[in-house]
């Protein structure tokens, strides 16, 4: 999972940042500098959750790696072809250009919801540092049905955690970040050494030749990933889930635009291909590795139904596992609860962000101690990007539709609006008609951000027709 | 000087944590012997590698 997230509000940015302003050109960076960026940060915590859940869900071998391939490929695509034209040309953040957009009230409310989703992602990512720590102190751990906190000693073990994290990205920011950025390399090669690991005792317990393609194939196609039913309560998932779920965990960001924030400083538009750097290391490698380690749990034990991070990791590459499942949730739990903050305290930006920031990080900790969140992580991801899409429709189409159409993109800019309506109504309509499709027609939330894409764009161009006609006086007035 | 050590000793600490599993893969070494090499590597890593970044 993606753990970058929307930029800081301009009560609290830096001007440096550009955050009210196009970035200019001395400021702007190179393809390396944004390699570096998307290969670090797409390594984080919950890869070791959504790949043995790929697992639970009866996947084979063939559905998995190509879904994943195709699905990887479908994201970096969006990246290049959504967001990064529109950031290299407007060099905005999205705070700024939706603000621009929908006005300050309606992006206020967007920012809530952000800070909430990224207060849930940051609890999954507690969650999984805990089950670490769990092993070192050996106390009982939520089992894969568990939607609620089993044990006391578990939630003071999360609310541990969640303290220290907390309390880190209330006062240490920078430091998270240092270590982040260190841990970056090694935590991809201990990533690797989870599937290499895993392989030699699948071929062990198995007596499995593994001397060609052929009998890798048989391994992983026959023994690792057999496809079959999923787990109780879980999702059958084929090569269309697997490939959805890959194009869509990072929707908040491509399609969802979070990424102009990054992206408004790459030099050129296709400099944004650097994200598949990120989605082959993170979300391919890394999925398939921690996949291979849950198979081989449920290989030597049937009834061992639950993927734990933490003693996934021990078994396999002893207290360095451990260690990486620690940092890797950390690092990527500190920046989500940072920016969540920093979302919280545009609603209240009286309030200190030290103090914002750790209350904050306690919410997340708490939302830690339920494991639901982080058992059912695809369909969370799922959610959050959901949530999410429907602005970053109504950005594109106001970029590139309504001058088109002759009408005036940025209406809260030119009018002085505080709610645009039609981006209000796009945004709720849109998650409306998602809701229906999942409830009523049973269609599984990895889909329907496809067609939610599509109805929030015209939702939004056709009530921006009325609207604009309704408020032309003012327009006219405000057009240069 | 120490510092170039420092940069020399992260790369090699870096390939140690790919050999090990690699080394433990093709039954060079067992998996007690592998861990402890991941530990070495994972300590060196992030001594060495974090006095050449704090310099830098």
């Amino acid at each position: 999972m993606h753990d970058r997230t929307e930029s800081a509000p301009p009560s609290t940015a830096a001007d440096s940042e550009f955050e009210r302003e196009p970035v200019p050109a001395e400021a702007r960076v190179g393809f390396r500098n944004l390699l570096g960026v998307y290969a670090g940060e797409n390594i984080a915590g919950t890869e070791l959750m959504i790949g043995p859940l790929f697992v639970a869900a009866g996947v084979s071998a063939a559905d998995l790696i190509l879904g994943l391939l195709v699905g990887n490929v479908l994201a970096v695509a969006s990246w290049m072809l959504l967001t990064a034209p529109i950031a290299v040309r407007a060099r905005l953040t999205l705070y700024y250009h939706l603000e621009r957009i929908c006005g300050r009230r309606l992006v206020t409310l967007y920012n809530l919801a952000n800070g909430l989703l990224f207060c849930f992602l940051a609890g999954a990512m507690i969650t999984i540092s805990a089950t670490a720590v769990g092993v070192l102190l050996k106390f009982p751990m939520p089992a894969l049905s568990d939607t609620l906190p089993n044990s006391l000693s578990w939630c003071v073990a999360v609310l541990a955690v969640g303290l220290v994290i907390a309390a880190v990205a209330a006062k240490g920011y920078r430091f998270v970040a240092w270590v982040a950025d260190l841990a970056a390399p090694w935590m991809v090669l201990v990533f690797l050494g989870f599937g290499i690991v895993g392989l030699k005792e699948f071929l062990h317990s198995t007596g499995q030749p593994f001397r060609t393609p052929a009998d890798a194939w048989a391994l992983f196609s026959e023994v690792i990933w057999t496809g079959g039913d999923p787990l109780p309560g879980k999702l059958k998932f084929t090569f269309w889930h697997v490939t959805f779920f890959a194009w869509f965990c990072n929707m908040a960001v491509h399609v969802g635009m979070a990424d102009l924030s990054l992206l408004r400083f790459a030099r050129k538009s296709w400099y944004s291909a650097a994200a598949a750097a990120g989605m082959y290391l993170g979300h391919f490698m890394a999925w398939i590795c921690a996949a291979v380690l849950y198979a081989l749990q449920l290989h030597l034990d049937r009834t061992h139904l639950t993927p734990l991070p933490g003693p996934l990791a021990s078994a396999a590459c002893g207290l360095t596992g451990l260690l990486c499942v620690i940092v890797a949730g950390w690092t990527t739990a500190n920046p989500t609860i940072y920016r969540a903050g920093l979302a919280f305290q545009a609603v209240m930006p009286r309030v200190s962000r030290v103090k914002v920031t750790f209350v904050t990080g306690m919410l997340a900790a708490v939302a830690g101690m339920f494991p639901a969140i982080t058992m059912k992580l695809l369909d969370f991801v799922a959610l959050y990007g959901l949530l999410l899409m429907p602005m970053g429709a109504v950005l594109f189409m106001d970029f590139w539709v309504l001058p088109r159409l002759g009408l005036r993109p940025m209406i809260a800019a030119a009018t002085g609006l505080s709610w645009n309506s039609a981006a209000a109504w796009a945004w709720f309509g849109t998650l409306a008609a998602c809701l229906l499709l999942v409830q009523v027609a049973g269609i599984p939330i990895f889909f329907v951000g496809l067609p939610g894409w599509f109805i929030a764009s015209a939702v939004y161009v056709a009530l921006s027709r009325l609207q604009q006609a309704r408020l032309s006086p003012g327009l006219r007035r405000d057009t240069p | 000087m120490s510092r170039n050590l420092c940069r020399l000793l992260s790369y090699l600490a870096l390939a140690g944590v790919l050999a090990a599993p690699l080394l433990y893969f093709y039954d060079q070494i067992d998996k007690p012997a592998m861990k402890l090499a991941l530990a070495a590597a994972t300590l060196v890593w992030f001594v060495c590698g974090g006095l050449v970044r704090a310099r830098q």
